[in-house]
């Protein structure tokens, strides 16, 4: 979710993802963004995707927060993210205990790593499909042999009572 | 194009803003919503919503929580200012 825009001075445009984590949680796996979105708002320079990561902890009834990190998306290290298989592939961080920052990393060598995981990511996705195609064809001949003893049964007409 | 907010300190500062600015808070959670990591999420991120003008200080020309709920990201392919952005609805 994009939560906050805003453009700072130089008429950079910014949206802004909160993403929140309970650090005493073991395992968080949030999306971030979907590629093909982020891939469209980079062709324009001025736009920055930006990730506000808010770490907490619950005392009694309050949020204590531990850490924020705000940070574009290309600062975050490809070493703890990956690529969720819905749509054409969802970003996610693979653990929010475990963030790697890379600060005023190149947004074109990020995008460039992008592409090479996403290169590595559909082939994996066509195999697990081809191994599903061919999983539903044994299924389906399966039900192609079975007796069908569901079909619909034959209805006899009403007896005509006389009296 | 590099952001002056992410190729110097500046959202350093910001960081320990939202931090300071959100520890702040005393009361947005309740004993029913303080369980829920998702409940406490949707709190923080409206909280935030409504005060990262000020949060971000002079980093902002700009700031807009109102699109998030009208549509995401309308035409990003134009460096557009967050108030055009409720016409793409």
């Amino acid at each position: 979710m994009a939560d906050v825009a805003f453009t700072d001075e130089a008429g950079m445009y910014y949206v802004v993802d909160v993403k929140t984590h309970r650090t005493d949680t073991k395992f968080n796996m949030p999306n971030l963004t979907s590629v093909e979105r982020l891939t469209r708002f980079y062709e324009s320079d001025t736009n920055c995707f930006v990730v506000l990561l808010v770490s907490y902890t619950i005392q009694n009834t309050r949020a204590l927060i531990s850490e924020v990190r705000f940070v574009p998306i290309e600062f975050l290290g490809w070493d703890c993210l990956t690529i969720g298989a819905l749509g054409w592939g969802q970003i996610q961080i693979a653990n929010s205990n475990f963030i790697t920052l890379k600060p005023q990393y190149s947004r074109k060598i990020w995008m460039l790593e992008l592409c090479d995981v996403l290169l590595q990511f559909y082939p994996r996705e066509i195999a697990k499909i081809g191994k599903r195609i061919s999983h539903f064809e044994q299924v389906k001949e399966a039900w192609v042999q079975k007796a069908d003893a569901w079909a619909a049964l034959p209805i006899e007409p009403p007896k005509k009572i006389e009296g | 194009m590099r952001s002056k907010i992410f190729y110097t300190e500046r959202y350093i500062a910001i960081q320990d803003n939202v931090k300071q600015f959100l520890n702040a808070q005393q009361d947005f959670l309740s004993p029913s919503t303080v369980g829920s990591p998702r409940a406490v999420g949707d709190a923080i991120q409206e909280i935030l919503g409504r005060n990262f003008e000020s949060i971000l200080g002079d980093a902002c020309a700009e700031c807009s929580a109102d699109f998030a709920r009208v549509g995401r990201w309308p035409m990003w392919h134009l460096p557009m200012k967050p108030a055009c952005i409720t016409l793409w609805t």
